[in-house]
């Protein structure tokens, strides 16, 4: 069974990579397309990204955890990690919809905020999903396993986001 | 038994048969719909429908033919089929089997929910933009159509997810990938083909719905965004999905026609193989739906000749099942008689593909009557033939009684007669210059004779549809006993009893080759024997 929750959790994740490269292949598509991009708040893609990168260490000791309660700690400090994350993102949309930068404004906002906008419910869905993993499947390390593989794949999702989307925007 | 103990049922034959019966009713509607067209095509200059009808019901009926139809249909045999081919008790994951069902159910209720905002979609299966965006198709219809979409894409992927586990870590004692029937292969790879095809289409419907509901620009061209990326997104999905739609259906071929030869498949590794061929080279051709499209020829040569690729493995299956017929004694069934009539009509479909891969065949013939005939003579020549014979075969194995040979002989002749009928002359429409999605046509030579006999002919597909269904109905009832094994067939799932226990098996089957049946029936001749020898005194 336990090969099986993997080899499943394995599928799902091919799944959505397909579904997140055909939405960064119409970014990038359109951004050559498109004259000139604007500004984006480089310093709260940097926040995202350490808390990121935070979150998924702080899965990874949750993974290696040797007691249900020190799995549990570190659960919660990878969903306060995915909530730091959400903040950021909040922040650097507001600051981009002040900008006038919106989903209709251009194709460099279309793409952008689809694109990201997708990425962000995954996030949700996944914070909450460690927030309510042990409701769901108390002491089961096989369940904790698929969820950090989740996890680790939102964090690899961004982190292309990060270079494509804000560090390629530059160069 | 109370409704709420049925619905929450997860047993992978009830879910199966679920997925079955739900596209056999969506079959009839989207039949309906189809003689609705063909009335109003009838003759020259008819008008039993207005314009705006007729694109709703030839988008539901494309629409409901595909998604709740073909693919949900395919994925229920293999729902029921594949644990008991393989020896399993059960689904992998039996409860994620019952929510893509009730999922897929869903997303085929929504869809004909929108005939209820009185505007259905409109604008085809393939919902081109900008047609489908808002001020071409202002009414709800499209966003009814992209969000049901959406339900039906997360089912099939779920279910998708959970056969390609199933085969792959659910296998019994002995059952290795290289013993495994055919059906498992084809669905095991068309599996992975909707874990990669389906989120393709999952962007393009997110996409259009920012577009549709939130102003977004992705194929607004007077901002900049780019009608044709839908199309490419559109056939990147596409492709692959019309093999989605028929690789089971080979796979049920593969199964039907050894046990009706008297023959163990002809060259079943490079049955396996081909599909595996089949579905690398799914990906490569979707360039072939936009020929028309102004892409320069160094371009689309390379989609051409990708796209004629494709007929060599096809065609080596086409072989392994005439070799297997070659060698063996046939016995004519009605579900045989579906299969050999399967390998005829999909070939002519097969062949007037190849036509299509022919870039200048392309630019005459696209967009005329000619491609309803190609798609037809694959869809239903093929896939809803495979299914008949399919029926034919399982309904004993799932029922316990046999259906009725008689009804069943009629059934084939009159469907045989009215696809035929209906579809053939399409060809000749097309090279006449018909154009596809034309609600009426003026009095123009041959068009009003040829559509005559399309509309009558159907009349009497729709007869020979409506006999199966009372054959179903009828046999259910009244039929023969079948008892565990009617055919002497080979494979696992008759070792079980007709219906099938809770758990498939009362104790788990040891597999020693490709025919464990035939090994344990004839023990003296078994084939694990003569595979075995060889191997021995090789060494």
């Amino acid at each position: 069974m336990r090969q099986a929750v993997y080899l499943g959790m394995t599928l799902f994740l091919a799944t959505e990579s397909v579904f997140f490269f055909m939405l960064l292949l119409a970014f990038v598509y359109f951004r050559q397309a498109s004259h000139g991009a604007p500004d984006l708040p480089l310093h709260l893609a940097v926040i995202s990204t350490a808390s990121v990168l935070t979150s998924c260490f702080a899965m990874s000791r949750a993974r290696a955890g040797k007691t249900a309660s020190q799995a549990r700690v570190w659960i919660g400090a990878a969903a306060l990690f995915g909530l730091i994350f959400l903040l950021a993102q909040w922040r650097a949309y507001a600051v981009l919809l002040r900008d006038g930068v919106t989903i209709s404004e251009s194709l460099f906002g279309t793409s952008f905020f689809t694109l990201t906008g997708m990425h962000l419910m995954n996030v949700i869905a996944g914070v909450l999903l460690l927030a309510g993993l042990d409701r769901l499947a108390p002491g089961n390390l096989t369940a904790l396993r698929a969820a950090a593989m989740f996890w680790y794949f939102l964090g690899a999702v961004w982190c292309v986001i990060f270079v494509v989307v804000y560090l390629g925007i530059r160069v | 038994m109370s409704v709420g103990n049925w619905i929450t049922r997860v047993d992978h034959k009830h879910v199966g048969l679920f997925y079955i019966l739900s596209a056999l009713a969506f079959f009839l509607v989207g039949g309906m719909e189809a003689m609705a067209l063909r009335a109003q095509l009838a003759m020259p200059n008819l008008k039993l429908l207005t314009p705006d009808q007729y694109n709703q019901i030839f988008t539901m009926h494309g629409t409901t033919m595909i998604f709740l139809v073909v693919t949900p249909v395919l994925i229920g045999f293999g729902i029921y089929l594949v644990p008991l081919m393989i020896g399993a008790s059960e689904m992998v994951f039996p409860r994620l089997n019952a929510l893509s069902f009730w999922l897929q159910l869903a997303g085929g209720l929504l869809l004909y929910l929108s005939f209820a905002t009185g505007q259905a979609p409109a604008a085809g299966w393939f919902s081109y933009a900008p047609l489908s965006e808002k001020p071409f198709s202002p009414g709800k219809g499209s966003d009814y159509w992209a969000f049901a979409l959406l339900l039906i894409s997360a089912a099939m992927i779920i279910a998708a997810i959970n056969l390609a586990v199933t085969v792959a870590t659910a296998r019994a004692p002995g059952m290795t990938m290289r013993r495994v029937p055919l059906f498992v292969w084809m669905t095991f790879v068309n599996s992975l083909m909707i874990v990669f095809a389906l989120p393709v289409l999952d962007a393009s419907l997110v996409m259009l719905l920012a577009d549709r509901l939130l102003h977004a620009r992705f194929f607004d061209a007077a901002h900049g965004g780019s009608p044709l990326l839908w199309q490419h997104y559109f056939w990147i999905f596409g492709h692959p999905q019309v093999y989605i739609m028929i690789l089971p259906a080979f796979g049920m071929i593969s199964e039907i026609i050894p046990v009706f030869s008297r023959n163990a498949i002809f060259g079943y590794t490079s049955a396996a193989l081909s599909t595996v061929a089949i579905a690398f080279l799914s990906y490569g051709v979707w360039v072939h739906h936009m020929f028309a499209v102004a892409l320069g020829t160094t371009f689309i040569s390379v989609f051409a000749a990708a796209s004629m690729l494709i007929a060599v493995p096809t065609g080596v299956k086409i072989f392994n099942w005439a070799a297997t017929m070659l060698g063996g004694s046939l016995r004519l069934t009605t579900s045989m008689l579906f299969a050999v009539a399967f390998l005829l009509e999909f070939t002519i479909g097969g062949l007037s593909g190849v036509a299509f891969a022919t870039v200048p065949v392309d630019w005459e013939l696209t967009d005329t009557y000619f491609v309803v005939a190609h798609i037809h003579y694959v869809l239903f020549g093929g896939t809803i033939f495979a299914l008949f014979a399919a029926t034919y075969y399982w309904f004993p194995k799932m029922t316990g009684r046999m259906l009725d040979e008689k009804l069943g002989r009629l059934h084939f002749w009159l469907v045989v007669i009215g696809f035929n009928g209906t579809f053939f002359v399409h060809h000749i429409l097309g090279l006449l210059g018909m154009p596809r999605r034309i609600y009426t046509y003026g009095d123009i030579p041959w068009w009003g004779p040829l559509n005559l006999i399309s509309t009558v002919s159907a009349a009497v597909l729709v007869l020979g549809i409506l006999l199966f269904c009372t054959n179903l109905v009828v046999s259910l009832q009244l039929g023969a006993v079948s008892g565990d094994d009617p055919w002497d067939a080979w494979t696992l799932e008759w070792a079980a009893s007709s219906p099938p226990a809770r758990n498939n098996f009362a104790e788990i089957p040891v597999v020693r080759s490709r025919r464990p049946l035939w090994d344990l029936k004839h023990p003296d001749a078994a084939d694990w024997l003569l595979e075995e020898t060889p191997v021995q005194g090789g060494d």
